[in-house]
């Protein structure tokens, strides 16, 4: 969690610190995707605040965090990142992804009649049916 | 030196090189098969497409100096243009060759096709007709195991059933089916060589919807399956093997094929007989770079054919927003299309079309659904709102693609870039490409075509591309003919020019058509296998 450490203005040392940082990125994240904070994946969390860390919008990220953001281009433009980055599963900044990322994009929840390409539908051929509501996702 | 002895030497390991090989080696035939790239592990070649930010057809598969190819997103890469269009279809280096990433469409070409010249005063009638292959066609959807509904007139007629039931159409194709009903446009289930039930010792299409550029579970018909069989049958083959050079002797006979390996080793692979199977770029660089004293403008080029009538299936590409939900992204990539536009008088002026109806969404263009969330958060949408959004968007989601077919050209061409070499010294291979007005004609009335569909299906947001796409149909280059002083092979794929060398693949089309090459390369291989054999026995008799 060396991005959670690198945020001077955070403050947060230690696990417990770091902790508390990464809850608030995926309360925060939650606002801004529409998932609820507990189903986003804690890893992706941390390698997010990495990647904006490392691109240097870590004051940035700290005033999102903190609610102080100003209603700014900048601002908003960092929280759009930080949507497309849950999304679809690539670092905003460095342009890679991961097949684990890609799997966990929510773009593949969020297209609740779909799945991530490469997992077998429930049942062969129910590609033939509109999708069965029971199969939407929390 | 590690030389390879056989009785027939195939180059390639791609749909024709690796059905000609099984067949070879199940009559007995030792045959050794040469393959420029390496073995695919599909686990690994899955993970490795899922974590590629560009996920193009090409992004699963391995690429080193020594086994170099063109890409997708950057057409400069490998082909060395000289416009005035770009060429942008593509292939791999690989066993089982190009086949990993093919979507599986099969389906045949019209009886008019094979008489482009009789019937509509363009190009040239192929030295064989409809009827000839018919017996190759139905031959090849049993091996390559195609699913299909064999009730269904699709305009070329059939001597037998498919092997499979058809796998099942999506929820998509029904809308269109329902929204298209007492039009001019019929939907019809498309052939594919896709397992609807398990066969072969592989299962069932199951969804993954990853077709190109990869299948996880072999549902889908890759040449692995026939390499894999011609090696039980005793074939051997030769990975990571590239031919550099084919040795023609006095007599016209080809001698022996050059080879060179990554680690630095080389050898001559000798036969009776030669098959190139490297698909429609790589077997006229080879007989181009092979010229010599008896052979100065390269093996099996006294027509100076060899290398000309580059041909592809433009494609325009359309996409729309639906009014209800069509649930794409699910299913294999395309499961019905459109094939009563592919022949009519009006192929005297422009070309048909064939339309394939994908379910991918908008992938293709716009590299949703992943890139939605960017289009749609750039429109202020944020949260929950952002969350139903894209679940509504994606929803409705419609694409088609037109193939249409290209005349051959002999200024369309490949050559060799004699400044830029691979690191076995060949020249990499120079294009000159362009789609003339037969196809930009049939691309312009595909659009109108679209636009009519889509008014059906009361969408909006219609787009069109500008330019056309490459279909991946890479055609022509070594074209099959009856006269030795302008085409390459005969009817039989035998080179005019060498008794012993056989050319296989959709280099050989003397036209292209609109329908998808696979199945024709399948058939036209079974059907030089009796020449090819022959070949052998007799070389073998006059030897012994």
């Amino acid at each position: 969690m060396a991005g959670l450490a690198a945020i001077p203005a955070i403050g947060a040392t230690g696990r417990a610190g770091a902790q508390e940082t990464l809850q608030r990125f995926r309360t925060l994240s939650a606002r801004l995707t529409g998932f609820p904070a507990e189903t986003l994946d804690p890893a992706l969390a941390d390698g997010l605040i990495d990647a904006i860390v490392a691109a240097g919008d870590g004051a940035g990220l700290e005033r999102l965090l903190s609610d102080t953001a100003s209603d700014t281009a900048e601002a908003d433009e960092l929280a759009r990142r930080i949507v497309v980055a849950w999304y679809s599963g690539v670092d905003p900044t460095a342009g890679t992804t991961s097949a684990r990322n890609y799997r966990q994009a929510l773009v593949w929840r969020a297209l609740d009649f779909t799945k991530p390409p490469g997992t077998c539908s429930a049942v062969p051929g129910d590609w033939s049916r509109p999708p069965s509501p029971a199969g939407a996702a929390p | 030196m590690t030389d390879i002895e056989a009785d027939a030497v195939v180059i390639g390991s791609g749909f024709a090189g690796a059905l000609l090989a099984d067949r070879l080696a199940g009559m007995g035939v030792r045959t050794a098969i040469l393959e420029a790239g390496p073995r695919v592990d599909r686990g690994a070649a899955f993970e490795t497409f899922l974590g590629a930010v560009i996920k193009t057809p090409e992004s699963p598969y391995s690429r080193t100096p020594a086994a170099d190819f063109p890409l997708s997103h950057d057409n400069d890469h490998w082909y060395r243009q000289s416009g005035p269009d770009r060429f942008k279809s593509t292939y791999i280096k690989a066993v089982g060759g190009t086949s990993w990433h093919w979507l599986g469409t099969c389906v045949r070409y019209l009886p008019s096709d094979f008489r482009m010249q009789s019937l509509f005063g363009r190009a040239v009638d192929w030295p064989i007709a409809y009827d000839d292959l018919e017996p190759f066609y139905t031959e090849a959807e049993r091996e390559l195991g195609v699913a299909g509904d064999s009730a269904e007139d699709l305009g070329s007629p059939r001597s037998g059933p498919f092997p499979m039931p058809p796998v099942p159409p999506t929820w998509l194709d029904g809308v269109y089916g329902r929204a298209l009903d007492g039009t001019p446009w019929r939907v019809q289930l498309t052939p594919q060589a896709r397992n609807s039930v398990a066969r072969d010792g592989r299962p069932a299409c199951c969804g993954s919807a990853t077709c190109i550029p990869i299948c996880p579970v072999a549902a889908k018909y890759d040449a692995t399956v026939h390499v894999e069989r011609a090696v039980a049958n005793g074939a051997v083959l030769h990975e990571r093997t590239t031919a550099t050079r084919v040795e023609t002797g006095a007599d016209g006979r080809v001698l022996g094929v050059r080879f060179d390996r990554p680690d630095g080793s080389s050898g001559i692979a000798r036969g009776q007989v030669y098959v190139l199977a490297a698909h429609a770029v790589e077997t006229p660089r080879l007989l181009l770079h092979s010229r010599s004293e008896r052979a100065p403008t390269g093996v099996a080029n006294r027509s100076d054919q060899v290398g000309r009538n580059l041909m592809d299936h433009p494609i325009q590409l359309s996409w729309a927003l639906s009014d209800e939900p069509v649930w794409p992204y699910r299913g294999p990539l395309s499961t019905s299309g459109i094939e009563n536009l592919r022949d009519g008088p009006f192929r005297a002026q422009r070309s048909a079309m064939r339309i394939q109806i994908s379910n991918d969404g908008w992938s293709w263009p716009t590299g949703a659904p992943v890139t939605l969330a960017d289009t749609l958060s750039r429109r202020g949408l944020r949260g929950a709102a952002l969350r139903r959004a894209m679940a509504d968007h994606a929803a409705r989601h419609l694409q088609l693609a037109a193939l249409t077919e290209q005349l051959p050209e002999p200024e369309n061409r490949v050559t060799l870039d004699e400044r830029d070499r691979d690191p076995y010294g060949v020249p990499l291979p120079r294009i000159h490409y362009r789609v003339g007005r037969y196809s930009r004609t049939g691309l312009s009335a595909a659009r109108d075509v679209h636009d009519e569909i889509f008014t059906r299906l009361n969408a909006t947001e219609v787009n069109h591309s500008e330019d056309f796409e490459g279909a991946g149909h890479i055609i022509g280059t070594t074209r099959m003919g009856d006269d030795p002083l302008n085409s390459v092979v005969d009817s039989d794929l035998r080179c005019h020019d060498h008794p012993n060398l056989f050319l296989v693949g959709a280099g050989v089309f003397p036209t292209g058509s609109t329908a998808n090459p696979t199945l024709t390369v399948a058939a036209l291989a079974l059907r030089a296998v009796g020449a090819v054999a022959e070949t052998v026995s007799l070389q073998a008799a006059a030897n012994g």
